[in-house]
């Protein structure tokens, strides 16, 4: 049996027995994950650049990514040309993309900036160092063989997550082993490694970074309440995290737990976290643990799963959906029209699920359940204003239920779809 | 993956550690959301931001 299938030991307060790829699968397979990714990375280059279509290839680029990004907060305008000019940007295949364009600094210049400690201009190893930069490619092949080989389950997971690496020059790197950057997701940069298990200590935690950059654009993880959230500060350097850090720390740390579980009798690198991962991620599950009502349901769901908490999320954090609810009023008559939006441009993955947008500054983006993908579809083909009693009875047709449960299920989408500015109420008739 | 507007529950894992498991179907996991969810992760997208980097042991993450 692989390490990575199933951590062995008994169970334990503060971890679980679970493989982590299996707890991720059950929030969203990876290459579900990586489907509704792109979705999303497509409508964006839509909305902002009508006619443009990403490939796979272009959807994933890191720097492509980091360029939409930076529209969806509502910074610039998106330059076709630019993610032409990254797109073409060199990579040397050592099992995972690693840059090897001599402009890689050029291009890469946005994360190797945002990651940089103060007063130090980390600069990639690219082909134009020879010899120098074909020696790290062989240690970067061979740590990526060695975490496929010690945790095969946990690489195929995490790796999937990985569109790039580029390696630093020991002299430039200021002291950096590994990092990412949620502004430039996919992208993982290394300190010019000496051990193959460096690499691979380092794909184990930069790659659940980059699984939890997709899981917070595709899944339910936090929203804007993070920002004020308490801050988590570390027993071991006494550094203060805001909640979004915290989350991604403690879920990197688990990962190393259970890799550590799996690398046998392996030297480990010399600035290695993997013996401290157990003691760090229980530290901080703890207290995610008790702020959990500052995250949302897929990340309570994996924190109590990663932690081995049978219980299901309950209390406050558990009903906040309810809460929330937005349901259309009841006295809209069946008679009452609604209309899509001008500006809102949607796509479906091939999971089914819908991405929808609208070109507002700042740009707002959202995922819609089933009822609300189903209703939003009934404008595929024309935008024409819509009866409610229309959709009503092409909804308990569909949807194979009776007129008061599609009534309810309906207003509630509707409800949700209008008061996010997707969906409005018309005069027009039908 | 969250599938809207049925019951959920949390997958039963197997207790017996060392035995492989295999993959839980799909949508056995989280809680559902809302109909209509706002995807707020960029919207603090400055020119630098949160960056996980262990370049000291007191700056880990």
């Amino acid at each position: 049996m692989a390490s990575g299938d199933v951590i062995t030991g008994s169970s334990v307060m503060g971890s679980s027995t679970t493989g982590a790829h299996v707890l991720h699968a059950a929030v969203a397979p990876a290459s579900e994950l990586l489907e509704e990714r792109r979705t999303l990375y497509r409508l964006a280059a839509e909305l902002f650049t009508p006619g443009t279509e990403l490939s796979d290839n272009l959807a994933d680029h890191p720097i492509v990514r980091y360029e939409i990004g930076r529209v969806l907060a509502g910074h610039g305008d998106l330059d076709p040309a630019r993610l032409a000019e990254v797109a073409a940007m060199r990579v040397r295949d050592a099992g995972v993309p690693v840059a090897a364009d001599r402009d890689a600094a050029e291009l890469l210049e946005a994360p190797l900036r945002i990651v940089a400690p103060p007063g130090v201009r980390p600069l990639p190893l690219t082909e134009a160092d020879g010899e120098r930069f074909g020696t790290a490619m062989t240690i970067v092949a061979e740590g990526v063989r060695l975490f496929r080989t010690l945790a095969p389950d946990m690489a195929e997971d995490l790796l999937a997550h990985v569109s790039m690496v580029a390696v630093l020059k020991r002299e430039t790197s200021g002291g950096v082993v590994s990092a990412s950057s949620r502004y430039v997701p996919g992208l993982v940069l290394i300190d010019e490694p000496s051990l193959p298990i460096e690499v691979a200590e380092a794909l184990v935690h930069e790659g659940a970074h980059e699984k939890f950059f997709d899981f917070a654009i595709a899944k339910d993880f936090l929203d804007a309440r993070a920002e004020d959230a308490d801050y988590f500060e570390t027993s071991w350097s006494h550094a203060r995290w805001p909640l979004e850090q915290t989350f991604a720390a403690w879920h990197a740390y688990s990962c190393l737990a259970q890799f550590y579980t799996s690398i046998g009798t392996e030297q480990l690198g010399q600035d290695s976290l993997l013996s401290k991962a157990r003691e760090r991620a229980d530290e901080i599950g703890q207290w995610l643990l008790a702020h959990e009502n500052d995250l949302l349901e897929d990340a309570r769901w994996l924190l109590h799963a990663l932690m081995g908490d049978k219980d299901e999320p309950t209390g406050e954090a558990a009903a906040r959906s309810q809460v929330d609810d937005v349901t259309l009023s009841l006295d809209i008559s069946e008679d009452c029209h609604f209309h899509l939006l001008p500006d809102v441009r949607y796509k479906r993955a091939a999971t089914g699920r819908v991405v929808v947008g609208r070109a507002a500054q700042p740009p707002e983006v959202f995922w819609l359940d089933e009822d609300a993908s189903w209703t939003l579809g009934q404008w595929r083909n024309d935008r024409t204003p819509k009866t409610f009693g229309w959709i009503l009875a092409r909804a308990a047709e569909e949807w194979l239920v009776d007129h008061v449960t599609a009534s309810a299920r309906l207003r509630k989408a509707l409800g949700s779809l209008r008061s996010s500015s997707l969906v409005g109420l018309s005069d027009q008739a039908h | 993956m969250t599938t809207p507007n049925q019951p959920q529950r949390l997958p039963q894992f197997p207790q017996n550690a060392g035995v492989p498991v295999s993959h839980p179907v799909s949508g056995v996991g989280p809680v559902i959301g809302q109909p209509v969810t706002p995807v707020s992760w960029f919207r603090r997208m400055p020119t630098g931001g949160t960056v996980y980097v262990k370049p000291t042991e007191a700056q880990q993450s």
